[in-house]
């Protein structure tokens, strides 16, 4: 019942957080005034348009009624400079599936590969594997992805020819997001995105099971009859992936955040851009919403993270007396 | 744990694997080039579509859906950002034009003549277009008086065979629908100000778009100036004596500026009664009251002007009332069934017509009106903004479009002009792809790869492809300048505000601006640090025309008076005993380099600045310059900024401001122009341009604040204010052998020679009243010109323009005259050939 209240209460703290942020952009964002056009005439529709619109308000009012949209019509806006007339649901949801999916491929393939050489690097510490993989991670860890994008690109599209250097379009792709020609286009973005997961896996996973495996109970294990494998399998591995599941929930909840500089240079047409987008082209309420989309990813991840422990290992079940 | 490994582990392998397929794979699934058609000289079959046009005149040729071929020549572009809308009514980026212009088709347009040199005309939308001013019967209902003979009413004979890409047809009725929608004053359409206000502003289109305002007073300047006598000339119109005030608003006291625009330029401190209006910002009209008169009249005593009712010179009153008009008063009259009656709100030339019939308003009614909604008190519709909600007029039509991805452009089978028999030989592309690209390392392999057939250069880009054989060199009008904010109290402030010890005051001396300009070597700049820009010592360059309508090879820059008007600039004297023998050849001396003028001037500016207590020996002069928007700087901006640093650092050796003084290149303000303008920045980079047919007109952007919308809209005047800044010009007037001098305000000289300001009639007074106005505010060294843009950009090998020397009427030919010399299958095995990867250095 004690976690139940423990989830009510950071709930709770979630919307207010949020509310703030709301409350945050919203204000800043209509601050900002768009470059008065230059002729008078255009000054003057541009003037008269603000007007129509609302936007002459006093930004309380614009406020309220956002609110008041939001709440009552889950109607976050509409956005007038990204996608012409379009609601910003829509506008948020026509950019999610490519960066979803990359995000996802980047996922499946960075975690095995991360956390089967981090266990290596563990099983095999202070030996020349074990400081060939510390070494590859550090470089991998410290080179920001969109370098590696660059040069993938490069390399394996450019130079090579065996991938293509941008994402395809779904109309050159037959339609499917699943298509052959989609998958392959999609190589280069996934690569890029996932040496840095890889890498990042691998060390954690490295430092959790290294402690585990000079546990004490690891050596009861031993003395009890079972072999290293098995000792590490059950038990060191179990261990040390208490705190590294929960950063695998969180890596899962934010692939939808996507990345803005990969997007860019592989001409992915996803979410990453949108919020840079938002505030350079004075889309109000694109840029609110998309702050609170990242704001909620963010909030959210934090709360299934903290709740996780609790699940994955009962001893530190938060909100217990 | 195992069993959750395991599973991911065969996810990843199954992702990898189809992610890995063959070449072979991919070939076979990429989808087969859609069958094309191609413009048919004999087929006479009607589609099924084009059967049921009943409104289309008997005489003309029945369009029928062209023969299909083997072949597809698809023009593959890129475009840096997605279009937003294709609504003619609402569209306002160039991407959107560009697209617009493969799917849209004008009344009329231009292309090569026959010479292959010269431009002519060709009828689109329009069968025919004629000037019946003279012979109009229904002058009075239009304002047109009795002795008007040309240029107010337009007779279109529309193409009877123009059709809607589903087929329907477009008719008279489809012309006025579309005009009545985009002055729909509900709507507040973004692109019906070219109706309203522009030089083929329709007759009673402002009325009509402001319906919505009806019922409310319509205010005007209580004086409207003075009379030879000096008598004040109150406005006739008035009809009660009660006056109002609009800070916001022109007015005449301020030179029909704005006082806003005044108490934003910070004039309180010179002027205290300034502090009191501030109040009255964003109110509106607000009745004059005691207190607001004493306000005024104080102002204007401050202002040094001792009339006792110079202050009403600062008021509005009421004129009348708005009235709604019904749209049959506009001046679009239907007079058949293909035929309209375009009537102006001012006369124009028949060139001027054409020029603004090269785009289009007309909209399909049914998806226009499906698309229309009321957000807040807006209506606006989404017509444009996806395949299914727009239709094409052009030879080419909407088939795919992936917002920031791709969109894609294929044959429109009911366009006339695959049967009409006047376009054989054009439109050679079949398909048009455009795909979305931001990064340009990656538009630049995708060209190299053959994937795209052109592609705009960076500064680095020049540096391997500047003897390219496919390199193509546009120019554009826009000149690139520095402004400066040259107002002491401001710089003052701006000085405050950094609190690092440096000083910006020197910024108000014309000799250290001036010293700036001459110590720049643009011929480097321009090559080192643009993507091959051209050094520029003016505000227009060559692409500017002074009587396009009847003399196609009339730049400005190329009369002697321009040239001149540069020459006086940098104090180049030709002709006997001058450094010059021609204004020819003086011109082609210019560099505007000197440096050894520069350094002196630094060192002159030096010591007067200390004279003044304007600046501390030893002291850092740290200039801000707000390059762009953008949201990081780009590496030209470096360039130019560690150059112009270099330059500055040349010029001032050996002066007391050596080695003091560094240049800052920042962006990502919003507002930099106006940020100059009212002082919150000492320095911005920028660019006029455009109305390349409208040298007399572009001046005012330099010259009048309320052709700008306020002195704030003047970039250069922060320290300049052009409505108060006088000019001698030294000219003939009256045409009696005798030069005459006159001095008035850059803003009425500017006035003087437009339409109907005085000095209209005369070309060549026309044109030296320019010079010297261009002359004048370059002079005032606000601003230095540095670099005239150019556009270069390499087109593969794949295609040809109909022309390597562009034309500002038709460009290369467009995609109406391009053509190719490989089908999109001996392309792609021309690619292949190459290993991939083409050669264009």
């Amino acid at each position: 019942m004690s976690m139940f209240k423990y989830i009510l209460k950071r709930i709770g703290l979630m919307f207010f957080v949020a509310f703030v942020v709301l409350t945050i952009c919203f204000v800043l964002i209509k601050l900002l005034q768009p470059e008065a056009p230059m002729m008078g005439s255009q000054a003057e529709l541009e003037a008269a348009r603000r007007e129509a619109l609302g936007y002459n308000e006093p930004i309380l009012v614009q406020f309220g009624i956002y609110l008041k949209n939001i709440v009552t019509e889950w109607d976050w806006g509409t956005s007038w400079n990204i996608d012409y007339m379009e609601s910003v649901g829509k506008v948020m949801a026509d950019r999610l599936p490519p960066t979803i999916m990359i995000n996802v491929y980047s996922l499946l393939f960075s975690l095995p590969l991360g956390i089967l050489l981090g266990i290596f690097a563990a099983l095999k510490k202070n030996k020349w594997q074990d400081h060939l993989i510390s070494t590859l991670v550090m470089i991998f860890v410290s080179v920001p992805s969109y370098v590696y994008a660059f040069v993938v690109q490069y390399a394996l599209g450019f130079k090579m020819g065996l991938f293509p250097v941008t994402l395809s379009s779904l109309y050159d792709a037959g339609g499917s997001w699943t298509s052959s020609i989609m998958l392959k286009s999609m190589v280069l973005p996934i690569l890029s995105l996932s040496f840095s997961t890889i890498a990042g896996l691998a060390r954690f996973t490295r430092a959790e099971l290294t402690e585990s495996l000079t546990s004490e109970y690891m050596l009861l294990a031993r003395t009890k009859g079972l072999t290293k494998a098995q000792a590490t399998a059950r038990h060191a591995l179990k261990n040390a992936m208490v705190p590294i599941l929960p950063m695998i929930i969180s890596m899962f909840i934010s692939i939808i955040g996507g990345s803005m500089i990969i997007e860019q240079i592989f001409a992915v047409n996803g979410i990453g851009t949108l919020l840079i987008r938002s505030i350079g082209m004075l889309d109000y309420d694109v840029f609110v919403a998309t702050s609170m989309f990242y704001t909620a990813i963010g909030l959210g991840a934090n709360l299934i993270v903290d709740l996780s422990y609790g699940f994955l290992d009962p001893r530190i079940r938060m909100g217990e007396k | 744990m195992k069993k959750v490994i395991s599973l991911l582990l065969v996810l990843c392998m199954v992702v990898s694997l189809a992610a890995c397929s063959s070449k072979e794979e991919i070939k076979d699934d990429a989808p087969t080039p859609t069958p094309t058609t191609a413009p048919a000289k004999t087929d006479d079959s009607a589609s099924s579509s084009d059967k049921t046009d009943d409104n289309a005149g008997s005489d003309t040729t029945e369009p029928t859906e062209a023969p299909e071929v083997e072949v597809s020549y698809t023009y593959n572009t890129t475009m840096g950002a997605s279009p937003i809308t294709w609504n003619p009514h609402a569209w306002e980026m160039n991407n959107e034009s560009d697209m617009m212009s493969y799917i849209d088709m004008p009344l009329v347009d231009t292309t090569i003549a026959d010479d292959g040199v010269n431009f002519v005309w060709v009828y689109e939308m329009a069968d025919n277009i004629t000037d019946v001013t003279a012979t109009f019967a229904d002058k009075a209902k239009y304002g047109i008086a009795d002795d008007e003979t040309w240029g107010r009413v337009f007779q279109i004979d529309l193409n009877p065979n123009a059709k809607w890409d589903d087929g329907t047809p477009i008719n008279a009725d489809t012309y006025v629908y579309s005009m009545q929608q985009l002055l729909n004053p509900e709507m507040k359409n973004y692109r019906s100000n070219t109706y309203t206000d522009g030089e083929s502003a329709i007759y009673n289109g402002k009325l009509y778009f402001n319906n919505d305002k009806a019922g409310s007073p319509k205010y005007g300047s209580v004086v409207l100036g003075y009379d030879e006598a000096g008598t004040q000339m109150i406005n006739p119109d008035l009809q009660s004596e009660t006056y109002y005030l609009n800070v916001d608003e022109a007015c005449y006291f301020f030179g029909a500026d704005t006082i806003s625009a005044y108490i934003a330029a910070g004039y309180e401190s010179a002027y205290p009664s300034f502090a009191a209006l501030s109040a009255y910002v964003g109110a509106g009209y607000v009745e004059v009251t005691d207190d607001i008169k004493a306000v005024l009249e104080a102002l204007a005593l401050e202002c040094g002007d001792s009339n006792p009712t110079a202050w009403m010179e600062m008021c509005s009153g009421v004129i009348g009332t708005y009235e709604a008009i019904d749209f049959s008063e506009v001046g679009l009259v239907k007079t058949g069934d293909y035929q309209l009656l375009y009537i102006t709100e001012n006369p124009l030339e028949m060139f001027y017509f054409l020029t603004s019939c090269t785009s289009n308003w007309i909209v399909k009614e049914d998806l226009y009106e499906a698309g229309k909604t009321k957000v807040e008190n807006l209506v606006t519709t989404n017509y444009g903004t996806a395949v299914d909600n727009y239709s094409a007029t052009g030879p080419y039509k909407v088939v795919s479009f992936e917002k920031d991805k791709q969109f894609i452009l294929e044959r429109n089978e009911h366009w006339y002009g695959w049967t009409d028999g006047k376009h054989e030989g054009q439109y050679q592309t079949t398909r048009i792809k455009v795909d979305i690209i931001a990064d340009h390392n990656t538009e630049l392999q995708l060209f190299n790869q053959g994937a795209i057939d052109d592609i705009a250069l960076t500064s680095d880009d020049m540096t391997i492809y500047r003897m390219s054989d496919n390199l193509l060199k546009t120019d554009q009008t826009y000149t690139f300048r520095f402004i400066f904010a040259s107002d002491i109290e401001a710089l003052a402030s701006l000085e405050q505000s950094a609190n690092d010890g440096s000083n910006k005051k020197i910024l108000s001396y014309d000799d250290f601006r001036k010293a700036i300009s001459l110590a720049m070597d643009r011929t480097t700049l321009a090559a080192q640090a643009t993507s091959g820009y051209k050094p520029a010592y003016y505000l227009f360059n060559y692409l500017y025309y002074y009587d396009i309508a009847n003399n196609t090879e009339s730049q400005y820059r190329n009369t002697d008076v321009a040239k001149k008007a540069v020459l006086d600039l940098y104090g180049i004297t030709y002709g006997e005993g001058g450094d010059y023998a021609t204004v020819d050849e003086g011109f082609a001396a210019v560099t505007g380099y000197d440096v050894e003028q520069a350094r002196a001037l630094f060192q002159s500016v030096y010591e007067q600045a200390i004279a003044d207590g304007n600046y501390t020996d030893g002291q850092a002069i740290n200039i801000n310059c707000m390059c762009s928007a953008a949201s990081a700087l780009t590496a030209d901006d470096t360039k130019q900024q560690d150059l112009l640093n270099q330059f500055v650092a040349e010029a001032t050796k050996g002066t007391g401001l050596e080695g003091k003084i560094t240049f800052t290149f920042q962006c990502g303000a919003q507002n930099r122009y106006e940020d100059v303008a009212n002082g919150r920045v000492e320095m911005i980079r920028g660019a006029w341009g455009g109305a390349a047919f409208y040298p007399f007109s572009t001046i005012r952007v330099y010259t009048e604040p309320d052709y700008m919308g306020g002195l704030e809209a003047i970039h250069e005047s922060c320290g300049w204010n052009p409505s108060v800044e006088t000019i001698d010009v030294t000219y003939d007037f009256d045409g009696d052998g005798t030069a005459e001098t006159k001095t008035d305000t850059f803003q009425n000289w500017a006035k003087a020679i437009q339409s109907g300001g005085g000095l209209d009639a005369d070309i060549d007074s026309r044109l030296y009243v320019l010079s010297a106005l261009e002359t004048g505010v370059m002079e005032a060294y606000q601003c230095i010109p540095f670099a005239s843009e150019t556009m270069c950009s390499l087109y593969s090998k794949q295609i040809e323009y109909a022309t390597y020397d562009y034309n500002i009427m038709y460009g290369y030919g467009g995609i109406r005259l391009m053509t190719y010399n490989y089908t999109d299958a001996e392309w792609e095995a021309y690619v292949a050939e190459k290993g991939g990867t083409l050669n264009y250095e």
